[in-house]
């Protein structure tokens, strides 16, 4: 329409609303006299981010917008908010936190300048959405519409499902939710069912008027009026109430809904009592029996607690990603040791596990601000680990649960313990689903946990528990949760008990078993309980995993004798298996440890370090050699730990990419290659702050700081960290790497190493530290 | 929107993977394994808008030079897709060496995707008798890296193929490409990418292997 009006292509929009009013005006008022309800401002891009540069404030803006609007005697004028233009971290850089702000404060003009709603559009990714939900609901109480773009594939340029966007959304409390642009009506409708299919409040509909023109140079599409508004009938069937067109419409379209809809009755979105989880890209609805791994848990686990005191996150996230491999379907997250900052441990893990992984969490802590950190943060709908109870809990934990749509697990005790009794348990779990009643979460949001005791000690405990569990299934209609594995306790050969344990709970209405799925009989137990109900069709699920015998562990491949193949054959070919059990043959011959490393492996890898510098192997092949002398590394680890000693404290060494700059495969070939000769490694990530290095270097009295940056434009930000070091009397050295980088530029900049690959880094190591 | 079939060239990824030559089965079968994965998972798109030269300043010698003797410019907008960065993230996290390689397939698939769109550009001006140049991007020669925020408003490309842009201008989904084509009446070359005008010159790695890096 403005473009029509003469703006020109590719200027800022919203700058209208100040240079020419009455243009937006006129254009609100077309479409206020082609039968719209609402009209929404022309502040699409309004925000601090896209305004950068335009001479002009998010405060300027939005209140003329929202006044231009009101001039066209609109009867609701809705406040018009897209994407902040610059992605959320994982996938881009912009914090969630940074976001919610941004989007807080249009949300704050337009209240202020008396918008009757707020129409967050155009989203596709769904942590952003959330944190334009949540501004607008703790900002004002003005309703929130929330629509996605999607496309052809079913789901958001960012992998998110409608499903998954419509529990969330749902669950945050919008107003009404929907789809709008990318795509013609016709194409939208299989995605508008499916969202339709797990929605219960409102929708919207605001489709683009077809598909663009296959020719790019004009912007026109290839549905008539008449034609859109027709297709909005079978919305209209769905349960779609409000009604609108993107791209391509213009008031003709509305005034064809208009004529259209008008003679049609409306009818509400029935109640879908839907209970799932979701990530951003992960819809996992409890309809059936869904899995969640516990690995990921301190309590009764050594080297977790270790990995957790050492902020070892690669470690934890391992963890995770094991999991997943074998078959979780949510992974429980429980950081709580005493010690440590549980709340920015949580946060970190639930981070990094979401960038690197789909499944759904749970969040698994006793500490109301830990959970409400990281439901605030979470992308999706996680299930919270758990209210119980007792009132303090009901207290602290239901509201948390309400405000951010979680799924819930109810605990069956409460001030007085667990009730020895079934009819006890189900006592609490009632009372747990009434007062959860009060803050509007439903039965089938909360799984109730009746709590497994150790039959050793409990002799009638699995007994109890079983008919607890039976009973809150089937009188208080929520699902169920259990954790599996302490009814074994103290006995022989557990496993037998726990997989049997759970074979039995499944089939008395166990939904989600908390359990370690790295055990193949607790998932076989799985699979024969979905086979045998009717869950598995075609028995396709059973038959893919157990049709064939299980190979071996493929790559690395096995050197045709692995009893002959000694360390440095296994580096230089990059077998790791060979590799551990060379290093194993040594220690059974009484090798030392330490021995292993400093006369075995690190003199394969540098023989195969030589052959690099040599360019007779390439850095595929150096990479492999690493990763394979991580095998032996890993036994020798566990060799020490065995015999009771100490680990040796190794140097440490910060690795980071600097500010402003994202690219880290360089730097995370670096740390691995380091790793495997022994360096304990500080990964700082990417995009890092000069004073998050110098605070770390300094704070760990580091000897070696290794800085990345990959484009011109970023080197400035490496020569920023260099400067703040010296200026913090950092004593150590300074190693510099990247694409772009000179040994002259290094040199210029006050860098104390030009490090051109992995291996040079490796000897500006051994120069610092001597070997 | 861009349906597209392609292939990549397996030569080239070991190439950006670092190495040389076919004779290392495990390697080159990674490198198969990540050219594999990463058709199955990418979602390539692109976008592209022919305008009037004057549409956006340009500053720098080299793409004037580029679009040189040219009355129009057409602006291109590709991806990969998130899927393709979060399969990256993943496997950097289990195997350093399939990162590596789905970081190359993935520098080689932009690659492709660019010359399908390249192609569809020549030919749709080639209906008219028209001429156009190769690409030249961003952050090459002395064009900085600051115009992709224009270019790609321009383009709409945040809308139409879901790429954005970070504070210090890095595109996202991480394995994007952004470029410039020149249109002409008159057979136009555009400036060569190319060793010649690479700030690498003194130090890459490839040249010293007596290779080129390929751009």
């Amino acid at each position: 329409m403005l473009q029509r009006a003469g703006m020109q292509a590719g200027a800022l929009p919203e700058l209208l609303n100040l240079t020419d009013p009455a243009l937006i005006t006129d254009v609100h008022r077309q479409y206020v006299e082609a039968g719209s309800d609402m009209v929404i401002t022309c502040t699409f891009g309004a925000n601090e981010h896209k305004l950068a540069g335009s001479g002009h404030t998010v405060e300027e803006i939005i209140p003329a917008a929202v006044a231009n609007a009101r001039a066209s005697g609109a009867k609701f004028v809705g406040l018009d908010i897209g994407p902040i233009g610059e992605l959320l971290a994982p996938t881009g850089t912009l914090s969630f936190d940074d976001a919610y702000d941004i989007f807080a404060r249009q949300i704050r003009c337009g209240a202020a300048a008396g918008v009757d709603a707020v129409y967050i559009e155009t989203m596709s990714d769904l942590l952003e959405v959330k944190a334009a939900v949540l501004a607008a609901r703790e900002q004002c109480d003005l309703p929130v519409f929330a629509t996605l773009a999607f496309e052809s594939t079913g789901r958001t340029f960012l992998g998110v499902p409608p499903e998954a966007a419509a529990v969330t959304l749902e669950g945050l409390g919008a107003s009404a939710i929907g789809i709008n642009c990318s795509l013609g009506p016709e194409e939208i409708l299989p995605i508008a069912e499916r969202m339709c299919a797990c929605c219960s409040i409102p929708m919207v509909i605001k489709a683009n008027a077809g598909l663009p023109d296959a020719s790019s140079e004009t912007l026109s599409y290839d549905i008539s009026a008449g034609e859109f508004a027709e297709s909005y009938n079978k919305y209209l069937d769905l349960g779609f109430t409000i009604f609108g067109g993107c791209c391509g419409t213009d008031p003709d379209y509305i005034r064809e809904i208009c004529t259209r809809v008008s003679q049609r009755t409306f009818r509400l979105p029935e109640k879908k009592h839907i209970a799932a989880l979701c990530s951003g890209t992960r819809f996992v609805p409890a309809d059936g029996v869904r899995v969640i791994g516990e690995r990921i848990n301190p309590t009764g686990k050594k080297r977790f607690q270790a990995a957790l005191r050492a902020h070892d996150l690669d470690y934890i996230i391992d963890q995770g990603i094991q999991q997943a491999d074998a078959g979780a379907d949510i992974l429980d997250v429980n950081v709580g040791l005493p010690g440590i900052d549980e709340r920015e441990t949580m946060l970190e893990v639930t981070r990094e596990l979401q960038s690197v992984i789909d499944l759904p969490l749970q969040l698994d802590s006793n500490i109301p601000e830990v959970l409400e950190a990281s439901l605030r943060r979470y992308n999706g709908v996680p299930m919270i680990n758990s209210v119980n109870g007792e009132e303090q809990s009901l207290n602290a934990i239901l509201p948390l649960a309400a405000k951010y749509g979680a799924m819930l697990v109810g605990l069956t005790l409460d001030e007085n313990g667990i009730p020895d009794s079934v009819e006890g348990r189900v006592a609490i779990a009632r009372k747990i689903v009434s007062c959860a009643a009060e803050y509007g979460i439903p039965p089938y949001r909360i799984a109730i946990d009746c709590l497994t005791l150790t039959v050793s000690s409990e002799p009638a405990g699995a007994v109890q528990t079983l008919e607890a569990l039976r009973r809150v299934k089937q009188e208080l209609g929520v699902k169920t949760c259990l954790g599996v594995s302490n009814i074994s306790f103290g006995l022989p050969q557990r496993i037998k008990v726990n997989s049997h344990f759970l074979a039995l709970a499944m089939h008395d209405g166990l939904d989600f078993p908390i359990i370690n799925p790295n055990l193949s009989e607790m998932m076989q137990a799985v699979d024969v309980h979905n086979l045998l109900h009717l869950r598995d069709p075609g028995c396709v699920n059973y038959l893919d995993k157990y049709a064939v015998p299980v190979d071996a562990p493929s790559a690395p491949k096995s050197g045709a004798d692995s009893r002959q193949t000694d360390i440095p054959t296994a580096v230089l070919k990059g077998l790791g298996e060979d590799c551990a059990s060379a290093s194993r043959r040594l220690l059974e011959s009484g090798t030392a440890p330490l021995e292993i490393v400093s006369q075995h492996l690190i003199p394969a890898l540098d023989a195969v370090g030589d052959l690099f510098e040599q360019n007779k192997i390439f850095l595929p092949q150096l990479i492999r050699s690493a990763e394979a002398a991580s095998f032996g590394f890993d036994v020798v680890r566990d060799a020490i730990a065995k015999s009771g000693e100490s680990q040796p404290s190794s140097d440490a060494v910060i690795l980071a990419t600097v500010k402003g700059d994202i690219h880290d495969i360089g730097k995370n070939i670096v740390k691995v290659v380091m790793e495997n000769y022994g360096y304990r490694m500080i990964d700082l990530g990417r995009d890092v702050p000069p004073e998050r290095v110098v605070e770390v270097a300094m704070e760990q009295n580091i000897r070696l700081v290794g800085l990345s940056a990959l484009m011109t434009t970023t080197l400035g930000a490496m020569s920023d960290t260099i400067q703040a070091l010296k200026r913090a009397g950092y004593p150590g050295k300074i190693m510099v790497g990247g694409a772009v980088l000179t040994p002259e530029y290094a040199e210029s900049i006050g860098a104390d190493f030009y490090c051109r690959d992995a291996k040079a880094s490796v000897d500006a190591a051994r120069t610092v530290f001597g070997h | 929107m861009n349906n597209m079939e392609w292939t990549l060239d397996r030569s080239e990824v070991l190439r950006y993977m670092g190495y040389s030559g076919e004779t290392d089965a495990h390697i080159v079968q990674t490198a198969q394994d990540a050219m594999d994965r990463l058709t199955a998972i990418a979602q390539p798109r692109y976008h592209y808008v022919k305008l009037p030269l004057d549409a956006m300043t340009l500053p720098g010698e080299d793409i004037c030079r580029h679009l040189a003797d040219c009355d129009s410019m057409v602006l291109l907008c590709a991806t990969l897709g998130a899927a393709v960065d979060r399969e990256i993230r993943l496997a950097e996290r289990t195997s350093m060496l399939t990162a590596l390689a789905l970081d190359a397939a993935a520098g080689d698939g932009i690659e492709k995707v660019c010359d399908r769109a390249e192609a569809e550009i020549r030919a749709r001006e080639a209906e008219h008798g028209r001429f156009v140049t190769g690409r030249y991007s961003p952050g090459y020669g002395d064009l900085p890296l600051t115009v992709q925020r224009e270019l790609i408003r321009l383009c709409d490309a945040t809308r139409r193929i879901g790429l954005s842009l970070t504070q210090t201008n890095i595109l996202i989904p991480r394995k994007s490409v952004t470029a410039i084509l020149g249109v002409s009446d008159a057979p136009v070359e555009g400036k060569r990418r190319g060793c010649v005008s690479c700030r690498l010159r003194g130090t890459c790695p490839f040249r010293k292997r007596g290779i080129t890096c390929g751009s």
